[in-house]
């Protein structure tokens, strides 16, 4: 997966194009490390990630823990289809805590039936 | 309804669900009590309650009614689980049991069972926490503790599934994504949490490892077997519990029960299309087998191998090299079916091994005797017939233990040991055979009583020198017992020589090994298989001798040079001395002297032992054919087999034919020694009379 920085003085934009999976994430690993290390509130965009699987949202949520426990604000903007599948799949939309939106066409998909309270890290 | 078949299936389910059910309650017992074990418990027992409620018992349905809304207290933990409501349990269990027979028996509960099932019934409500004192009368009534269901929702029920996927979930190729994706098709995920609590900081992360759990609640229609299923591949990528969430709302179970049912029976069982393995999808890698088609098809395939090596032998005999080559591909396959085939009888020792923890437990209260029962090699595999053989020996080895070789509590905490004695059962496998063990740390063999005993009934003479195996054996002798007091279960001294004729009676031994004070240990021996064997064929003159090829070590030339100077009867091989027997001379048959002998080394019981035949011709695989009545048990000999040209081969006892040699030194041993060591003479004859030792005042003729 590719990812595209953006930094300005105050806040950092990471654009994410393509896969994040088993195939991917060792080398996405130290992009995500570098959004901790600068500790600068960074906005993914996944409107082209194409791909995610467990390894991938495993990550992501290595990658949310480890900001909430730094104090660093991490968002999730522009949710792609298969991200939202998994995140409701999984029940992680509160886990995140971004707002999502879903598209006319796809508020038949899916039903966020759990998950959606946000969690308090610890 | 009442189909014969089904009916079977459901006896055989029950039989099943109470011995799990007895196991599990037994574990209570130690202590081990968790919520999974309660659950079991219960399911169990609903379970058997809702099959019998379809098939129309209604007495088996109706105690175990009473049983579940009891266990159901207990999983809401309005209702502690005591050591006493397990004994208690276990009382009724038997008592369920007891219905269960008599249903298959196809009758009715006489009165006295009517009337242990009231009184346990009315003991069951005494358990029961205040206010809940009623049992409501099944079928139809559901408990207090279970809220109405709605009528849509009837035919799913809820469960809870916990995974926990180990790290290398990813890495051999699964992703938990498409099974709980799967789990959508099969039902619906009313919640999922994902567990990170085991994920490592981002930092220390190795993102290729899974470190994610996830807990669910699943509605579906499927049962435990057809969830679990969906995990089947990734079973050891990942540890899975599945249990049903609330009460259930109606007897759901009877429909994985019934098996090809017509369709006279419920409609809901349709819907659910009842697979009969489906039931057992923890056990779902099993098919029942009769076990007589199964001997059925062990005849054959011995048939198989005989037809199979007399081709072999016909081919190479006449030269068809091209038929010869297919023949041996031949034998390779027979031979590849052969090993399967008997592979498919042999069934873990455990089986039989568990049932002891009940006779152990049961017979330690009978005794006022504290006793723990160890078990090791439950995995030990053997012949289905011969794990129903052992079992009453193994039986009698274990209550002779408990009885005669476990002292009291008090006595051992006197002579300082653990006031709970051990009962040791082990079993595992040596060069062909499986070797059982039953041993105790109780007092041991009193080896004076024993000889006391023995000169008693004339069995020895005064000043007579008996080794510890000579005075052990003793108690292998009909009516032979040193027992002070006799009770209903031993003592009467008529038990180990049944139990010895047994185990010969397979082919096997029972040895003794004990030391006075710290415990005995009786240890059966047993060959692996009774029916086809795999051999090293021997020529000594005309005659043809099998040896089991799992005894031998290895085959070289035999000169005279290897004896060991002066004694016939030992040679020496790289350095150890090897005892070595003639073939010919023990069975009598000598033909014409052979230039080069051979000798095979066999390995029995851990000693090696050198054979000298004449020629080696191979390994063969054959069926043994047992010797006919007539030769009843000649000592040398565990059977006869058919070569691939017609000719007998003798198969080679090679224990029993050690146990002969020694017999015969001994004997000559003994004889010798008589003449050195009696002061008047003996008027004896012989080779031995003029043998060099002489002592002072004998003379000799």
């Amino acid at each position: 997966m590719e990812i595209e920085f953006k930094k300005t003085a105050g806040s950092t934009t990471a654009k994410c194009r393509g896969r994040l999976t088993i195939y991917t994430v060792a080398g996405v690993r130290e992009a995500f490390n570098s959004i901790v290390g600068e500790g600068k509130p960074t906005t993914l965009n996944m409107e082209e990630l194409v791909d995610i699987d467990t390894a991938g949202i495993q990550l992501l949520m290595a990658l949310k823990r480890q900001c909430g426990v730094q104090g660093i604000e991490l968002n999730i903007r522009n949710h792609s289809p298969i991200l939202i599948s998994i995140l409701d799949l999984y029940g992680l939309a509160g886990y995140f805590g971004d707002r999502i939106v879903l598209g006319p066409s796809m508020r038949r998909d899916f039903s966020f039936a759990y998950g959606t309270k946000r969690v308090i890290h610890d | 309804m009442n189909y014969p078949e089904v009916n079977e299936v459901f006896f055989s389910e029950c039989e099943e669900l109470l011995q799990e059910i007895e196991s599990v309650l037994l574990h209570l017992l130690e202590g081990i009590e968790d919520k999974e074990t309660i659950n079991k418990l219960f399911r169990h027992i609903h379970t058997i309650k809702g099959s019998a409620g379809i098939f129309g018992f209604e007495h088996i349905e109706a105690f175990a009614h009473g049983l579940e809304n009891l266990l159901q207290q207990v999983r809401e933990e309005k209702l502690h689980f005591t050591p006493q409501l397990a004994e208690y349990l276990l009382k009724c269990r038997d008592h369920l049991a007891q219905l269960v027979e008599c249903a298959a028996a196809n009758s009715i509960p006489d009165q006295d069972l009517l009337e242990q099932g009231e009184a346990l019934t009315a003991g069951i409500r005494e358990f029961m926490p205040a206010g809940n004192g009623q049992i409501d009368s099944p079928p139809t009534k559901r408990s207090a503790a279970i809220a109405p269901i709605p009528e849509t929702d009837r035919e799913e029920d809820t469960w809870h599934l916990s995974l926990r996927f180990k790290p290398d979930t990813f890495r051999n190729g699964f992703d938990p994504l498409s099974f709980i994706r799967y789990l959508n098709e099969i039902g619906r995920i009313v919640e999922l949490r994902v567990i990170d609590r085991d994920l490592p900081p981002l930092t220390e992360l190795d993102p290729e490892n899974c470190h994610l759990g996830f807990e669910i609640r699943l509605r579906t229609p499927a049962d435990e077997g057809e969830i679990r299923q969906v995990f089947e591949f990734v079973e050891d990528d990942c540890d899975i519990t599945v249990a049903p969430e609330g009460g259930r709302s109606q007897p759901a179970p009877a429909a994985r029960v019934a098996v090809g049912v017509t369709p006279a029976t419920t409609a809901r069982s349709e819907e659910r299309l009842p697979l009969p393995t489906a039931r057992k999808a923890r056990k779902a890698k099993y098919i029942r087998v009769d076990s007589d088609k199964l001997d059925q098809l062990v005849n054959f395939v011995g048939e198989l191998v005989i037809s199979t090596a007399h081709i072999c032998q016909t081919a190479h005999g006449r030269g068809y090299e091209d038929i010869a080559e297919s023949t041996d591909t031949l034998t390779k396959l027979v031979g590849d079916i052969r090993d399967s085939t008997l592979q498919l009888r042999m069934i873990p020792i455990g089986g039989a091994f568990n049932r002891f923890n009940r006779i152990v437990h049961d017979l330690g209260q009978e005794l006022g005797k504290e006793v723990r029962l160890e078990i090791h090699g439950a995995e030990t595999e053997l012949d289905k017939s011969v794990t129903e053989i052992i079992s009453d020996p193994l039986m009698h080895l274990v209550r002779n233990a408990i009885d005669h070789g476990l002292e009291t509590s008090e006595r051992r905490a006197a002579l300082g040991k653990n006031p709970e004695g051990t009962l040791r059962l082990n079993a595992y496998h040596e060069t062909g055979e499986i070797i059982i063990e039953v041993g105790d740390d109780g007092a041991g063999l009193n080896r004076e009583k024993i000889l006391a005993r023995a000169m008693k009934a004339g069995l020895v003479k005064a000043g007579e020198t008996l080794t510890d195996t000579d005075i052990h054996r003793f108690l292998f002798m009909p009516g032979f017992s040193t027992a002070e007091h006799v009770t209903n279960l031993s003592g009467r001294g008529v038990g180990l020589d049944v139990v010895n004729k047994n185990i010969e009676a397979l082919r096997g031994r029972v040895d003794i090994e004990s030391q006075e004070g710290r415990g005995t240990t009786m240890r059966i021996r047993l060959p692996l298989t009774l029916a086809i064997i795999d051999g090293f064929l021997v020529n000594v003159a005309e005659s043809s001798f099998i040896i089991p090829l799992d005894l031998v070590v290895e085959c070289l030339q035999f000169s005279e040079e290897y004896l060991v100077h002066g004694n016939k009867k030992v040679m020496e091989l790289r350095g150890e001395a090897l005892p070595v027997i003639r073939l010919g001379e023990i069975f009598d048959v000598n033909g014409k002297k052979i230039e080069r002998e051979n000798i095979v080394v066999v390995r029995q019981a851990g000693k090696k032992i050198g054979l000298i035949v004449d020629e080696l011709l191979g390994e063969v695989q054959s069926v043994i054919k047992p010797l006919g009545r007539i030769f009843g048990r000649t000592p040398g000999f565990s059977g006869a087999t058919i070569l691939g040209d017609g000719t007998v081969a003798l198969i080679l006892d090679v224990a029993s034919l050690v146990g002969t040699m020694e017999k015969r030194e001994k004997a000559e041993h003994k004889k010798r020694k008589k003449q050195i060591s009696e002061p008047t003479p003996q008027h004896e004859i012989g080779p031995e009379a003029g043998s060099d030792d002489e002592t002072e005042g004998q003379g000799h003729d």
